[in-house]
């Protein structure tokens, strides 16, 4: 089962990020004066947020499945 | 259906907000000072939408004004979209409209008008009371005025007409000697134009002067200093074009083969004496103060090296280079009396700095002794487990940088906390410069939760006297400003 976070890489590689860039890197959230950025080069230090529901990072690795099932 | 999972960097605690907020008697952790009454205001960038592209800018984001207003030891918070004419659009189609950073040319058709670019402004940079008056500001459209108490927006202001530019800078500045406040407006009249209008209001409010310039190419003009005789503009790196607007690109790119470049023209003047200094690259956002000493003109001034915005990408096709993108406390001495068009520039400490730089605004214009901004002390400690991986990569501390004697007081925030800008408040019935104040919201990513702290302005290794909690957390402010009791209509 694709997770969530899978589905959205994926969903932003097919419709949003410009061909030109994914010839040549993967995009990647980073971190600048204080706020998140999207790096175009894939070549800046990911952001990661803390692990917890507060930092979003427990949900977006949830496979839709469990998503649904804590929702219910 | 509003999905902000297309824009990656809107994750987490860096979620748009998205509603507004009355908080009455705020929790407070510590005593508030007893001489501490008036309003701490903050304009930020909040999407109530998700931008149309991943990559546009923050800058982009709808403009958001909040409060603490601080009554008798208490305090009650209030937080307010600007309404401007785009967010209502935006509303009533229940989706984003707009396109790029300033870019008419990627806007939806139902509402597209390269012609008047200033329509598009979300005001979102910056606030000033002048005259009895509260606006927002962004340097992309007119100012918009605010009501006090309320927050609610009353609209665009052009000074009853007086205002002549499409435009108005977000970093007007307050003489307070006279009262008056001087601005500008670049692009005044229309999309990568070169003129800008400098004006001067007295202190009713009232346009007094104006003064028309051509720049020496398009850039972004985000800040400028005065002193009691003189304007200076300073600007650097970015450009634009029509043709590079009409390709559907963000407005702005940096190009590091263009000089930098500080204007001075006298206040009171006609513009024609403007000389214009040449410097190296450099990327000039935002200033101290300045003052003139005989024919030299002294500015201080927190600049960039560089390109600091990842989103204004060079434009040669290189990646954006984070190593350059670092502010110093620069001296900067423009000598009116040399035939050379260029200035000295001396870096007074040795590590870089937030750039968003603040003064005690009683000596605006005049020679002061001290400046504060936020900077980022690696040497303490981070708490990655609760907060990120952001050990090193956020503004922990705030200083007092002594510009005469090298001399620096920091404030440390706390293990989980990164630090917006700061603002000094005058201590009540004093007039020596630094006696007062040392106010900021923190960012505590551990707790989800926004923290306004409060700080002797002189004694700032001491810790913070109290802070004031919000139970969520707000989003990012760009600036902010005190206004005492009285200071309002």
């Amino acid at each position: 089962m694709i997770s969530r976070r899978q589905f959205l890489v994926l969903g932003a590689l097919v419709g949003v990020v410009p061909l030109r860039v994914l010839s040549k890197a993967r995009p990647v959230v980073s971190f600048h004066l204080d706020a998140p950025y999207l790096d175009l080069t894939g070549q800046a230090m990911p952001y990661r947020p803390p692990l917890g529901a507060r930092g979003g990072d427990a949900l977006a690795g949830l496979s839709e499945a469990d998503f649904v099932s804590l929702m219910l | 259906m509003v999905d902000f999972a297309q824009v990656p960097t809107k994750v987490g605690f860096f979620t748009p907000e998205r509603f507004e907020a009355d908080i009455h008697d705020c929790e407070v952790l510590g005593k508030l000072p007893k001489d501490m009454n008036g309003t701490f205001y903050r304009v930020g960038a909040d999407w109530f939408y998700p931008s149309k592209y991943p990559d546009d800018a923050i800058l982009n984001a709808d403009g958001y004004i909040s409060m603490f207003r601080f009554t008798n030891g208490v305090v009650n918070y209030k937080g307010r979209y600007v309404k401007t004419k785009r967010y209502e659009a935006d509303r009533a189609a229940n989706r984003q409209l707009y396109g790029y950073y300033r870019n008419p040319y990627t806007d939806d058709p139902s509402i597209r008008d390269p012609s008047k670019p200033n329509l598009r402004t979300v005001s979102n940079t910056a606030p000033i009371v002048h005259a009895g008056k509260l606006f927002t500001l962004k340097e992309d459209g007119l100012p918009h005025q605010i009501d006090p108490h309320t927050l609610d927006t009353i609209g665009p202001y052009d000074f009853e007409g007086a205002w002549k530019s499409q435009t108005f800078t977000a970093h007007p500045k307050i003489d307070p000697v006279t009262g008056e406040m001087v601005a500008f407006g670049y692009e005044a009249t229309g999309l990568a134009t070169d003129d800008l209008f400098v004006y001067t209001m007295d202190k009713a409010g009232k346009v007094k002067h104006e003064i028309r310039i051509k720049v020496p190419y398009v850039s972004v003009v985000h800040d400028m200093a005065i002193t009691q005789k003189h304007v200076l503009i300073p600007f650097g790196g970015y450009t634009t074009s029509m043709e590079r607007l009409q390709a559907g690109k963000i407005h702005w790119g940096w190009d590091a083969s263009k000089p930098s470049y500080i204007g001075v023209l006298a206040r009171n003047g006609d513009g024609k004496d403007i000389r214009w200094f040449k410097g190296p690259e450099r990327c000039m956002m935002h200033t101290f103060n300045a003052h003139t000493v005989g024919n030299k003109v002294i500015l201080y001034a927190p600049f960039f090296d560089s390109n600091f915005f990842p989103f204004f990408p060079p434009v040669d096709g290189s990646p954006w280079d984070p190593k350059k993108a670092k502010a110093f406390v620069r001296k900067i001495t423009l000598d009116l009396s040399s035939k050379k068009d260029t200035w000295t520039e001396e870096v007074l400490w040795p590590f870089n700095v937030q750039d968003l730089g603040r003064i005690d605004t009683r000596f605006m214009s005049l020679e002061h002794r001290y400046g504060y901004t936020g900077f980022q002390d690696a040497q303490r400690p981070f708490d990655e487990a609760r907060a990120g991986n952001l050990k090193g990569r956020v503004t922990n501390c705030y200083g007092r940088f002594e510009f005469a004697t090298g001399k620096l007081n920091t404030y440390f925030a706390g293990p989980t906390h990164s630090l917006q800008e700061c603002c000094f408040v005058p201590r009540p019935g004093s007039s020596a410069e630094g006696d007062g104040y040392l106010i900021g919201v923190a960012q505590n990513y551990a707790d989800m939760r926004s923290e306004l702290i409060i700080a002797d302005a002189q004694n700032l290794e001491a810790g913070d006297i109290a802070r004031v909690i919000l139970p969520f957390r707000s989003s990012a402010q760009v600036h902010g400003i005190w206004a005492a009791d009285g200071e309002l209509a």
